[in-house]
């Protein structure tokens, strides 16, 4: 099979970038207003076991990644039918981004830009390093992590004299109703499309399950969604109504340093283009990754300028207005991807355990006697 | 617009099908050819204004039938 | 003999440099001789003392034609680098190289007299690397001299030399050098491999070879490392890599190179270890100024003006009132007329270097500035980048295209467009590999030892182990014990 394969670190780059990925830009759990922190706690804790069944499933299968899973769990005709929809799911959220970063250019950073600039240039930098294989990705975000932890670190240091601990009050406001709403769009955007890192990497053969890289990714990125959230919560507080669409660019707009610094939207905005590069990076890998599999191919690397192509074309045509792409990113996505988050791996898995159950018992009893 | 949308796709041709039309692997080159021609049309009826559907209403629709919200 | 002179005669037919000298043994006239040397390219007096005079005046008790060369070569002939051959090329070989060649009457076989004597430059500092600390020899062009320079700072059996000869035409002498229990073999046979590969008429000097065996040869960024100067070859050597020394180029090529190697010089290793990590960081942030300021500078005053502190933005625009081109097309110019006074400043002659350099002062930055043509903050902008790409010499090249590209993104997109050519660019360098290593050896991992040379550079007593990748075999520099101030 392939060589392919990345260090332990280089895949918690990946993860902590693609879970940072279109959250930064976009912001969580729109439809909560001062409980999202509550709401990003429920989900991670709601995240971490699906992590974990998904780890479990790439240690079953040593040296096999999610397509080549479905197949040997499901056979050959249901197994490439599955293989069909993720490869649409991938592809789709690859779009997706693309878009939430098109929109966002084109309305708060520079609106008379046409908006198929920004798309087009992510486009192309996703294609060529999807084109150089993984092993590249996860050098270059490793390379990169360091540099927007220090941005997002400096960010937040100098929000404080903007900060209002009494936005965070009365805790609860609107009830537990809305908050479970929030949990629920969290834990499917971004914390469980990591699923499709998995169709990406696969567990070295007589070695552990990257558990501990993955696990660490995913918090560590949550943990970063907190303190971004939380931040843009103390600083506009009950104002977040009046900027539903990117409240991170809004917020730290307001930081004011003396006469000296200002308006500093442009260095968060390093981050969300990071952050998308390596989400619809990862997509557009997976998405190749699939077509290889359904048409049988060597390697996926003669489909990956096409399928990117394809993406930037989606994106560009899929959404009419940003309400539009902000409604299905909060409302209707949830419960999109919820058969390929959880119900798939979890039926993934229970069929891989008892088939590998009956297969040790059927091999138990001829030893036995 | 048009005639832009062209001069890409005979850039990306260059650069990415032709190499492998010479690596001989008749499979990849048709499974690529055959998505970047795909996109080809699209690009060209975008480019030309016509408005395409978009697959994310009738996934809503289906979405919210589904799960009667 | 005679047919032997006659196939001579005729493949240096139209050549008066090349000479035929007939001998004769005073005692044995049967004895008969012939040198063949190239005129001025010759020690005389080996030829004439060692040589040629021995053959006439040497006593012949016994002679039996057929081995009587090897008799003369081992007992008469005094001279110390002789070798026989019998086949024409390498006979001629040796005389075009500037060696003298002896045959005899009756013996197929010649005597090659290695007497050369080119005249070349004398062992002088390095002219495009020089150090304020540190030793001053550098490399010439004669490939025996720069080899003396190299084996004499390593005297360890381990220091392996191989000769081979690149180039149909110039058939140039290049050497493959290592320290055998420390270099990697996989990458000496690479690049065996490659040099065998190679079919072109002449090596004149070793940027040649550099670009033809080199790894991306798209790329700006070079991935064979060259040098001038023996003791940053030697350190090199040390760290397990292979330097590839050719005939007629004082510049010896180092193979595998990565992205640190671009901002280290050999001065770093003899100063204090904390001006040289300073000096380091100097480099690197000089390098990201020279490629992203025009870049940046564009992309804020056209595109974000909102993030300049408002009197700069004032100040800015103040300058920019009259101007008539835009921002872009003013860094443009701006940035190439500096590369022009660059490259006028290498290749004019020194007698009116003081001239040029007045007009390059005066007219274009202040008269320009003064008749509007562009504004003073431009000529701030592209003074500092200029400046700061010549800081480094091997990345200049690099920095210069990738200067450009950044501007024209910038031009399209503002800092988007930096954004998107900066990951393009952090992509592109972390796919390109030297000779099997990663070009971004150390910033792909996070192995303290890796990391103590790249950005700072460590005091020598923390440096114990050679970078992984590239001396895999012996990775201990020092011994465990070795302590500060012991």
């Amino acid at each position: 099979m392939n060589q392919e394969r990345i260090a332990n670190h280089h895949l918690f780059s990946m993860v902590v970038l693609f879970v940072i990925g279109s959250s930064l830009i976009v912001g969580v759990a729109a439809q909560v207003e001062i409980d999202k922190w509550i709401s990003i706690l429920i989900a991670l804790a709601a995240a971490v076991p699906t992590v974990t069944v998904y780890m479990k499933l790439l240690s079953l299968f040593p040296g096999k990644n999610l397509f080549d899973i479905l197949i040997i769990v499901f056979g050959k005709w249901v197994g490439q039918l599955f293989v069909l929809l993720y490869t649409w799911y991938a592809f789709h959220l690859g779009a997706m981004v693309l878009c939430n970063f098109g929109e966002f250019v084109n309305m708060m950073a520079m609106p008379e830009t046409p908006k198929i600039m920004p798309i087009l240039l992510m486009g192309i930098s996703c294609i060529w390093v999807a084109k150089e294989e993984i092993e590249v990705l996860g050098r270059s975000a490793f390379f990169l992590l360091p540099i927007l932890i220090a941005i997002i670190l400096i960010v937040q240091l100098l929000c404080i004299p903007q900060l209002n601990p009494e936005f965070l009050t009365p805790i609860l406001a609107d009830g537990w109703k809305p908050v479970w709403n929030g949990a629920f769009s969290t834990f499917a955007f971004p914390f469980a499309e990591t699923i499709l890192i998995t169709a990406v990497l696969y567990c070295p053969v007589n070695k552990k399950a990257p558990y501990r890289p993955f696990l660490g990714g995913l918090l560590s990125g949550a943990a970063i969604i907190l303190a971004v959230t939380l931040r843009n919560l103390l600083v506009l507080g009950a104002t977040l109504k009046q900027h539903p669409y990117f409240p991170s660019y809004i917020a730290v707009g307001r930081i004011r340093i003396g006469d000296f610094l200002q308006r500093m939207e442009i260095t968060v905005s390093i981050v969300f283009v990071v952050g998308a590069f390596v989400k619809v990076s990862v997509c557009l890998l997976a998405a190749a990754i699939g077509v290889k599999k359904l048409a049988g191919l060597n390697h996926y690397r003669p489909v990956v300028v096409p399928i990117g192509i394809l993406m930037i074309l989606m994106a560009h045509g899929i959404y009419k207005n940003t309400m539009e792409m902000v409604e299905w990113a909060f409302e209707i996505y949830s419960y999109y991807a919820l058969p390929f988050q959880v119900f798939l791996p979890l039926l993934l898995l229970a069929i891989a355990l008892i088939s590998r159950h009956r297969g040790k018992m059927t091999n138990a009893q001829p030893t036995s006697s | 617009m048009f005639a832009l949308v062209l001069l890409g796709y005979a850039f990306i041709v260059l650069i990415d099908t032709v190499p492998i039309y010479k690596d001989g692997t008749r499979r990849e080159f048709w499974v690529s050819a055959g998505l970047l021609s795909v996109s080809l049309i699209l690009a060209l009826l975008l480019s030309l204004g016509i408005d395409l559907p978009s697959p994310a209403d009738p996934l809503k629709e289906v979405i919210t039938k589904i799960y009667g919200l | 003999m005679e047919e032997n002179l006659a196939a001579l005669r005729s493949v240096f037919e139209s050549d008066d440099m090349i000479r035929f000298r007939m001998l004769e043994n005073k005692s044995q006239r049967a004895i008969q001789g012939c040198v063949i040397y190239a005129e001025g390219m010759i020690d005389h007096q080996i030829l004439d003392e060692y040589v040629i005079e021995q053959v006439i005046s040497s006593d012949v008790p016994r002679y039996t034609r057929s081995d009587y060369l090897e008799e003369l070569q081992k007992k008469a002939l005094i001279a110390s680098n002789l070798c026989l051959a019998q086949k024409l090329e390498k006979i001629t070989d040796a005389v075009l190289v500037g060696n003298a060649v002896l045959l005899l009457d009756g013996s197929p076989k010649a005597i090659i007299i290695h007497c050369k004597n080119l005249k070349s430059r004398a062992v002088e500092e390095a002219s495009s690397e020089q150090a304020v600390r540190g030793p001053r020899d550098g490399f010439t062009e004669q490939l025996l001299v720069n080899l003396s320079l190299i084996r004499r700072r390593v005297t360890s059996a381990d220091l392996k030399f191989q000769y081979r000869y690149i180039g149909r035409v110039t058939k140039t002498k290049v050497c493959i050098c290592y320290l055998k229990n420390i270099a990697s073999d996989q990458i000496v046979k690479e690049l065996e491999h490659r040099l065998n590969e190679l079919d072109i008429d002449g090596i004149v000097d070793s940027g040649y070879i550099q670009e033809m065996i080199k790894d991306s040869p798209f790329s700006p960024f070079d991935t064979i490392g060259y040098s001038e100067r023996p003791d940053s070859i030697v350190g090199k050597l040390l760290e397990g890599r292979v330097a590839l020394v050719v005939d007629g180029s004082p510049f010896v090529l180092t193979v595998p190179f990565v992205f640190p190697e671009l901002f280290q010089t050999p001065e770093d290793y003899y100063n204090n270890f904390i001006f040289a990590s300073f000096n380091r960081l100097l480099r690197i942030f000089g390098a990201v100024l020279a490629l992203f300021v025009p870049a940046i500078y564009v992309s804020l005053t056209n595109f974000h003006q909102e993030l300049l502190p408002t009197p700069l933005l004032l100040s800015i625009a103040a300058g920019r009132y009259d101007v008539p081109f835009p921002t872009v097309i003013e860094a443009f110019l701006m940035l190439i007329v500096f590369e022009i006074l660059r490259e006028a400043g290498a290749r004019m002659p020194t007698a009116i270097g003081q001239t040029v350099s007045i007009v390059g002062a005066l007219v274009l930055g202040e008269a320009a500035v003064d008749a509007k043509f562009i504004a003073p903050s431009m000529i701030i902008i592209v003074a500092l980048t200029g400046i700061s790409a010549l800081m480094n010499a091997k990345v200049q090249g690099a920095i210069l295209v990738l200067r450009f590209v950044f501007l024209i993104l910038a031009a399209f997109m503002g800092i988007y467009g930096v954004i998107f050519g900066a990951l393009c660019l952090v992509t592109h360098l972390m796919s390109i590999r030297s000779f099997g290593v990663p070009y971004m050896l150390t910033e792909g991992s996070i192995r303290y030892e890796d990391i103590k040379d790249t950005l700072i550079r460590a005091p020598w007593w923390y440096m114990r182990l050679r970078p992984q990748l590239i001396a895999s075999k012996n990775r201990t520099r020092m011994g465990r014990h070795a302590k500060k101030g012991t």
